[in-house]
């Protein structure tokens, strides 16, 4: 008979050294000798930010799919598949910026991708990005594509940061308030403004106010709140008091809403409303209902196209949902990938990983496609897209374009 | 005159305050623990009601809606008993931070849950969803003061159900049972009181009420989300703190009394300062009064 420590002793080496083995086969049959090539995925799958994260994540495996029915990508001279790894949609990134740098580091030395898509906030996208820079100082770098951090400036802070979100800028700011000067002839503006959320307040410093003065328009005045508010008496007073032609609403989706309809209960009637890029969500059309038709907002693309009808259709077959702009620019970025690995000269072997990480990140950053929903997609220097965007009105509960 | 309107805004929308602190005053006096998993509960009785108003077409009926707010107040009651099973029952002789960490950990599992629920039931959305109600737009004028139908309805709501904890906790068997565990629960137990008998009876009562407070807060603002109870919880510990940890009606009293405060110093300062004033009164109301405003002085636990 043996005793239990004879057999731990005698098996566990044995076992040990046969899993290192199968390992090793593993690496040796993966990459381009499998007819693959490995890309990680590390979207917010739970928590706060699950669901830019896993609208995101969807619209990137929808691309990937498309891709892979269609033959994959060509990669040194052979068509191979996007493999997300590990499948089916990466590693849920959570809330928290550690998981993030965690489950990169994970991606980067285990499942040894090619690079990386993923990001859902920017509080996350400010700890990743940070850290690619010190991985390009060890030497050690990938790139990592965001579809949805927004914050300003954040992809400066690695050469191997890059981003598709749409992001409001001065072009965006622009076409949206000379439209609606032009429409209303507006002499005055109001805003309501959200503080505890530095972006939108950075926003209108940076953008709206500058283009209404640049128009004649007088900002009569400014009322704040906080992402908790429930009730938007004070701040639609305030408005009604003012009584200006334009009112901005800069908050999330969830105030936008609370706000509009405490403005229709006391009939704060200015000539439009103007909202931002949180405004254009499916959420916004179900609970704002009526109180938000005829409110104008930026979108990152025409809801009624049929490029976008058709990602829609599939989207909803998948998660039983209604598209947001989040799901599109994960979308997008699936194109983008795709186009990088085919001209960046990549021979997808585990020996040439690091040779590899480094002509894509060259590639992606001369990336300029014309993505499939209809849109020139190019990275400017700082690797970030520079969208001209759409300007949207509500009109019977849904987002149409506006002139 | 607008001060005014928000002052009895304020007072209107501080009965679901109250709800909430009720609650959590109600658990603490008798097992001397604080539930956090409160606030989860909260939210998932307000999902509760907002399903039923979503699926019946909620918006424009006041049968609905009372039906919306009976589910509400049921689901609260059935989770609660759930928390005490899962995060109080087995912890009975623990230290006290153990099923302050349980019941945690059962909020944030509540809320990862309907995270989850929001993105595959059809009728939720994955951010927020629809609480529609009748009384969403009925709002009426009394000189230039405008007040919500929303806010008064739950002003009776809350008061009506305040009066009904009165009574039974002062003259029903089970009030004066719990009263008795609230004072001793050795002693209660040597008198021959099933005390799990009334922990059981105080979770569902909280429960259910928080599930009043969720319906309720839902109507208000129209829309229900997974994180909704979060926020409350925080405001219904400033109120227990501030009533005197353990005074049912320091609780009701102190909710009235923070919804006043956070609407006046939105108004009169700046909604970025409403939280840092209310912590602000809090401390030194501590400093004067360290047991709290409704709590005497020698108030003691065994």
């Amino acid at each position: 008979m043996f005793r239990k420590s004879e057999i731990l002793n005698t098996s566990l080496p044995a076992l040990a050294l046969a899993t290192l083995l199968s390992c090793a086969a593993t690496a040796a049959l993966a990459f381009q000798d499998e007819g693959t090539v490995r890309i990680g995925m590390l979207e917010s799958q739970t928590g706060t930010y699950a669901p830019f994260g896993i609208a995101n994540m969807t619209g990137t495996l929808i691309a990937f799919d498309e891709i892979n029915a269609a033959g994959g990508v060509t990669v040194d001279g052979k068509k191979v598949k996007i493999q997300v790894t590990p499948s089916p949609g990466g590693y849920d990134a959570g809330n928290d910026p550690a998981q993030s740098i965690s489950l990169l580091k994970r991606e980067l030395l285990d499942d040894k991708v090619l690079m990386i898509k993923g990001i859902s906030n920017s509080n996350a996208g400010t700890a990743v990005f940070n850290y690619l820079a010190e991985l390009e100082k060890e030497g050690n770098p990938i790139v990592v594509h965001s579809s949805s951090v927004g914050t300003p400036g954040l992809t400066k802070l690695s050469q191997y940061a890059f981003r598709n979100s749409f992001i409001e800028n001065a072009d965006v700011i622009n076409n949206l308030v000379g439209a609606a000067v032009k429409e209303t002839q507006a002499k005055s503006a109001g805003f309501f403004i959200i503080k505890d959320n530095p972006y939108y307040q950075t926003i209108v410093d940076k953008f709206i106010v500058p283009a209404l003065k640049a128009s004649g328009v007088e900002v009569k005045v400014m009322t704040d709140g906080v992402t908790a508010d429930r009730d938007f008496s004070r701040q639609v007073n305030e408005l009604r008091a003012a009584n200006p032609d334009l009112v901005f609403v800069m908050a999330p989706t969830l105030g936008t809403v609370n706000f509009m309809k405490e403005a229709k209960r006391r009939q704060l009637k200015p000539k439009l409303f103007v909202g931002n890029q949180s405004t254009v969500t499916a959420e916004a059309l179900q609970s704002g209902g009526d109180a938000i038709d005829g409110m104008v907002a930026p979108g990152a693309f025409d809801p009624q196209s049929p490029q976008i009808a058709k990602l829609a259709a599939e989207y909803k077959k998948r998660l039983n949902q209604d598209i947001t702009f989040f799901v599109v620019t994960g979308y997008e970025a699936g194109y983008l990938i795709k186009d990088a690995i085919e001209r960046s000269g990549i021979k997808n072997t585990p020996e040439t990983l690091a040779a590899d990480r480094k002509k894509f990140r060259d590639a992606f950053a001369t990336t300029s496609i014309t993505s499939p929903i209809g849109q020139k997609a190019a990275f400017t220097a700082d690797r970030e897209m520079a969208k001209p965007g759409v300007n949207l009105i509500v009109k019977n509960g849904q987002f149409v374009l506006w002139k | 005159m607008i001060v005014v309107e928000n002052l009895i805004s304020g007072l209107l929308f501080g009965a679901t305050y109250s709800l909430v602190a009720i609650g959590f005053t109600l658990v603490f006096g008798v097992l001397n623990r604080l539930n956090i998993a409160h606030g989860a509960t909260i939210m998932v009785s307000a999902f509760a009601g907002a399903y039923l108003s979503l699926r019946l077409g909620g918006a424009a009926s006041f049968a609905i809606l009372a039906l919306a707010f009976v589910a509400s107040v049921l689901t609260g009651a059935v989770l609660g008993v759930v928390v005490w099973l899962v995060a109080f029952a087995p912890l009975r002789n623990a230290s006290p931070l153990v099923p302050f960490v349980t019941s945690a950990a059962v909020a944030l599992i509540l809320e990862e849950l309907f995270v989850q629920v929001s993105r595959r039931v059809p009728l939720f959305s994955p951010e927020f969803s629809s609480f529609p109600s009748p009384l969403e737009d009925f709002v009426f004028h009394v000189g230039p003061i405008l007040i919500r139908g929303a806010y008064v309805v739950i002003f009776v709501v809350a008061a009506a159900l305040m009066a009904l904890l009165h009574w039974w906790i002062t003259k029903s068997s089970m009030g004066r049972a719990i009263r008795a565990v609230e004072e001793n629960r050795t002693v209660s137990w040597l008198l021959g009181i099933n005390v799990t008998r009334v922990e059981i009876a105080v979770f569902a009562a909280a429960s259910a009420i928080a599930g009043a407070a969720g319906c309720l807060i839902g109507v208000s603002t129209g829309t229900v989300g997974p994180y909704m109870g979060a926020g409350l919880l925080l405001t219904g510990f400033v109120i227990i703190v501030l009533a005197g940890l353990g005074s049912l009606y320091g609780a009701m009293i102190c909710g009235l009394l923070v919804g006043m405060i956070e609407t006046t110093i939105v108004g009169m300062v700046s909604a970025s300062m409403k939280e840092a004033v209310l912590f602000i009164i809090l401390f030194a109301v501590l400093v004067v009064r360290p047991q709290g405003l409704f709590s005497s002085a020698d108030a003691q636990r065994d």
